[in-house]
Formats: structure tokens, sequence, C-alpha cells
């Protein structure tokens, strides 16, 4: 456990965080496309967005995300965006506080975890390794246990 | 003619009773007549019309995850992969084939890719892993994975190609046989057939047709299990902003259709979904549990 008085640095880092990635992606439209007052099709029109058209990507609702444009603010359909690349956190950072929080304390940068490279040639040339496969025996998880942790998250009862 | 679609048809019967019969008919010559390709023609008909049998189908991705796990060792991140094996057997419940033994491992490597083995193995490097925000995306990974085994596409890709041979008979028998802690040499061929195949399948890679066909059944198969299936469409537009220029993603791209063409043909699945309102993306629990 932490210690109880990180609590308001954590709080502060929440708020922080939300603020910071609020509208943080960059992406553009793909095909023209309408720009919602809310995520519903039904919804009413803020404007009509070109093809091209650069937005900054907030939170992401279902099928849409919230943008902010030089058009004025709403929702678009996320199929008809393309992330710019080099940011790529799909509106997914700012969908709660918590995800906010989840993303500041893992910090931004991707941590070093292996080689880089796990190539054509790499897989050409492996010798199989049977110590490695038998470690993948203590990791399995019984049916039973995976059903308490769907129940433990709040997902339905599995069905066929 | 008819003569010898009589005989091929005994053979095939002979065979599929007595699967070592066909091995044994190899190299046999009756009355100055070779039995090898008779024996041959009547394992590809007996076999040609049967499934491969699960317990053959685990072996040949034990073998195949270990040729995978020859190039990229697992993260001893124990947390990581017990969360990972959580989420992918939750979602199997979902799928057709639940009773598999099914192991799922987090590669210790930086380039971007997912990779599953027959049977019931799954793989995702860390460098996917860091990439997600939240648990749907991952299910959204896993599912696509569980799709190419419970569609038995590594199979079918070394069945199609013949790249096992002979290597699905020994199989059968090395499966089908007690063991008493020896290795045969009927194993150790097999194994090896399965080691040059799975080589071959990873580095070539599966159909087009099959790894759409896991984009449709991974966003059914995680809708089912509850989880936003739109969070799998993120994971697409990250790998398609990540792979005009990353070296992290040359494999992956070189294996798949362009993660264009693929959300282009999510957004036709998705058209065709029944999507309920209630589904969850859990991203406490991920960032708590997936690092």
């Amino acid at each position: 456990m932490k210690p109880v008085n990180s609590t308001p640095m954590l709080l502060g880092g929440l708020l922080l965080s939300t603020a910071l990635f609020a509208y943080a992606d960059p992406g553009q439209t793909t095909i023209a496309t309408d720009l919602k007052s809310s995520p519903d099709a039904n919804a009413s029109t803020v404007s009509q967005l070109p093809a091209g058209q650069a937005v900054q990507i907030g939170t992401r609702q279902g099928a849409w995300y919230q943008v902010k444009t030089s058009q004025g603010e709403g929702w678009v359909r996320m199929l008809n965006v393309r992330l710019q690349s080099g940011t790529a956190s799909g509106g997914e950072s700012t969908l709660s506080g918590l995800a906010a929080l989840g993303k500041a304390t893992r910090s931004s940068t991707t941590v070093a975890t292996g080689v880089r490279g796990l190539n054509r040639k790499d897989l050409q040339t492996a010798q199989e390794d049977p110590a490695e496969v038998a470690k993948l025996d203590q990791y399995r998880v019984s049916a039973d246990e995976a059903r308490q942790f769907g129940q433990a998250g709040g997902l339905p009862a599995p069905r066929r | 003619m008819r003569s010898i679609h009589s005989l091929v048809k005994f053979v095939a019967i002979f065979s599929s009773a007595f699967l070592l019969s066909c091995a044994e008919m190899r190299g046999v010559q009756v009355g100055g007549y070779d039995l090898t390709p008779l024996a041959d023609a009547g394992d590809k008909l007996a076999k040609g019309t049967a499934e491969t049998p699960v317990q053959e189908e685990e072996a040949i991705g034990r073998h195949m995850a270990g040729t995978l796990l020859g190039a990229s060792k697992l993260s001893t991140v124990q947390q990581q992969q017990r969360y990972v094996n959580r989420v992918g057997r939750l979602l199997t419940l979902s799928t057709p084939r639940p009773q598999l033994d099914w192991h799922f491992g987090v590669l210790a490597d930086d380039d971007v890719n997912a990779f599953a083995a027959p049977g019931g193995y799954v793989f995702v490097t860390s460098g996917l892993l860091n990439m997600l925000d939240n648990e749907a995306q991952l299910a959204g990974v896993l599912s696509h994975e569980i799709a190419h085994v419970t569609h038995k596409d590594y199979i079918n890709a070394m069945r199609s190609n013949n790249l096992l041979g002979a290597a699905l008979d020994v199989g059968a028998f090395v499966g089908g046989a007690a063991t008493n802690g020896q290795t045969s040499a009927q194993q150790r061929e097999f194994a090896q057939s399965v080691v040059n195949a799975s080589r071959e399948v990873y580095a070539r890679g599966l159909d087009k047709s099959d790894e759409y066909a896991a984009d449709k059944a991974a966003l059914e198969t995680m809708t089912k299990a509850g989880y936003d299936p739109y969070a799998y469409v993120v994971v697409m537009q990250k790998l398609e902003a990540r792979a005009a220029k990353d070296s992290a993603m040359a494999l992956l791209l070189q294996t798949h259709p362009s993660p264009t063409d693929r959300l282009e043909a999510m957004g036709a699945s998705l058209d065709t979904m029944n999507i309920p309102g209630n589904l969850l993306t859990l991203d406490k629990r991920f960032a708590q549990s997936a690092r």
C-alpha cells in the first residue's frame, strides 16, 4: 500500500494529467463527415467537416471521438478519423479520470523490455525452447478462475 | 482404374482404423511393387476427410510455441503474465472452443506483434502491450489471436502448403501412443517437422483472408464477453498511426494486411453487429495489472 499522504499528490496528478491530455491527440478526417453535437447519429450537426480536416481528439464514447476543430467542437465517427503518426493514444487517455491516472502513473515513455527486432530471420532460424514453453504452464488460468475474474470486473457471465 | 480406386479405398479405411499401418507400409515391397506411394495416397485420403485430432493439434501447437519462444523469450513480469492469462482465458469462454488447454504469454520484445499456435497458445509482445490503454484493447488483441486458434488457421496453413508432410501421421501416432518418458525417433521426427513448418508459417504469415476473419471474430468475441469492441478499433488506429516509419512494426506489416484496410473491414463488420450499450473498457484494472 502507498502511504496515505500520497493521496493529495495522486489527485493533483490526476487533475493535471486530465487537463494535459484533454484533446491531446491530433488526427484528421479520412472522408467528409458530420461534426455532431453529441455521440449520436441523430444529434444535431454542428458543421460538415471535409476530408483531411485536422482534429484534436479528446475522449471516446462508443463509436465516437469528441474533437476540437477549426469548425467547432463536437463528436465525429471514430472510423472517419485517422490518428496522426507519432502520437496514437487514440482518445482513450482521457476516457475517464482513472484512465488518465493510469496513464500518468505509468509514464508516457515506453519502457524497453527486451530485444528489439523479432524479424523474419529470427523466426526462420529459431531453435525450439521447451523449457520456455514449460514456464507457460504455471501461468495457466482455469475456467472458474477466469469467470471470477470477469465477475470482479463487472463483466457478464460468459456464454458461448 | 477401378481396382486402384478400391485398393486406395481399402488402404484409406485400413489406415484410418490403424494409423500406424500406412507408415509401416512405406518401403514395403510386394511382388516387386513398392507400396510407399499407395500408403501415401491412403493417408491423404484418410486425412482429407478427418479433422486433425485435438491431441495432435495440441502437440503441434506446443512445438510451434516452443519455436516462437526460441526466437523471443517470455517476459519475467509475473503479474503481467497472470493478468494476460486471466483476460485471455475469460475470452475463450465466449468462443466455441473453451475446453482447449489455453496458454497465454507476454514476449519480452519491443516489437509490436502478437502470435498464436494451434491447440490454444496465444502470445503478445510487451511492445504491443505497452501501447495499450485498457483491458478492452487487450481483449481485442487476444481475441484476434484466439480466433486463429479456433479457426485452426495455422494447422490449415501447414496442411495446405504441405509443410508437415508425414509429420501429421507420425503426430497421430505420438499423440495416440502411451509414452514411457523416452523420446522416440518418431517423436523427434515429428518435432523437427513441426519446428521447420513453424519457422516457415511464422515468417510468412497467414492468408490475408484469415486475418480479416480473425478481426471480425475478435470484435464479436470481445463484445460477447462484455468489452467495448470500438477499443479494438482504437488499437488498429494506433497501429495505423505507427505503421508508416516504425521498424518495430516491420514484421507485423509484412505478415498482415495494412491497418488501414483492416480498419475498413472492421467498420463493415461493426455495422452488421448488434452492440449493446453497457460494454466496458476497464481502464483502471488494466493500469493496475498490465505493467
